[in-house]
């Protein structure tokens, strides 16, 4: 009885272990997408001399945009402009933004644009500057570029 | 007598193609999707696979569940997916036993099952490539097996 043991025994493990197996598959499509935030607005202070309103003067903020872009985009910043201006502003600016960081342009009043690959969130730092010669009355003034992403 | 007949009994069996010591059936496949904050990332959190195997009482040993190192499977031209980290997690859970890691990580793992136990096992994998990812299909597979 004890060799039918060890010989039962013995065939078990020439059978051996049989292995189960399967792939487990994950899919997913990423679409061509660009997204755009503006976490931090600018600010603008006056220059010493009375005759530029800028974010890049003493205590002025440039505003943050995010970008994050999946595929072929292009940004394009619309020319700036004033939009606010308190009554009594007889007008003359001109109105110029830079930007650095994503890309870079020195002051400009032109529209520009620049093309975006695959891009992780990345800032885009934008100066804006009102310039006149004949200085600002007291009051608030607001100026905007419009930024597109496509 | 006896003994001949149980003899040609066990050398049938031997004859026989080896019983499988489990099964493992997937439930549901997993699903990728890009991270809505980190556009590096692309997980499976929002459609874990499922995966069920069954052990069954020939391995009176227990039985291993292994799963491969997660590869990239597909993606679009002109991805660079040489630069591209895939990863995986798991978690398993059966009567009275379980057995997680809940960190990605890029390694084959495995963990032991008791004999006759129903094993559902929750996968999640992950792509991490630097550069982001191109607009296309991708996907990734693990390899589970058991023994």
């Amino acid at each position: 009885m004890g060799k039918l043991a060890c010989l039962a025994g013995g065939l078990w493990l020439a059978a051996g272990p049989a292995l189960a197996a399967t792939d487990v598959v994950f899919t997913g499509t990423v679409s061509d997408t660009c997204t755009l935030a503006v976490p931090t607005p600018g600010i603008m202070t006056l220059s010493g001399d009375g005759k530029t309103l800028g974010s890049d003067q003493t205590l002025g903020v440039p505003a943050t945009v995010t970008v994050v872009s999946l595929g072929s985009n292009s940004v394009t910043l619309a020319a700036p402009t004033l939009t606010d201006a308190p009554s009594g502003y007889a007008g003359g600016e001109t109105v110029q933004m830079s930007y650095s960081g994503l890309a870079s342009h020195a002051y400009t009043s032109q529209q520009q644009s620049f093309a975006l690959g695959i891009l992780p969130l990345t800032n885009l730092i934008i100066n804006m500057q009102v310039l006149n010669p004949n200085g600002f009355v007291q009051g608030t003034y607001k100026a905007k570029t419009v930024l597109t992403c496509s | 007598m006896q003994l001949a007949a149980a003899l040609a009994a066990l050398a049938a069996l031997a004859a026989t193609p080896a019983l499988a010591d489990c099964s493992v059936g997937l439930s549901t496949p997993g699903v990728l999707k890009l991270s809505p904050s980190d556009s590096t990332v692309l997980s499976s959190q929002a459609g874990t696979a499922s995966v069920v195997v069954v052990t069954n009482l020939s391995n009176l040993l227990g039985t291993t569940v292994t799963l491969s190192s997660p590869v990239l499977d597909t993606w679009p031209a002109g991805f660079a997916a040489g630069s591209a980290v895939v990863e995986e997690r798991y978690s398993a859970s059966w009567l009275l036993g379980s057995s997680s890691v809940p960190t990605y990580a890029s390694g084959p793992r495995s963990f032991a099952v008791p004999l006759a136990a129903v094993v559902t096992l929750v996968l999640d994998n992950r792509v991490t490539a630097p550069g982001g990812f191109r607009q296309g299909g991708y996907s990734t597979k693990t390899s589970i097996s058991c023994s």
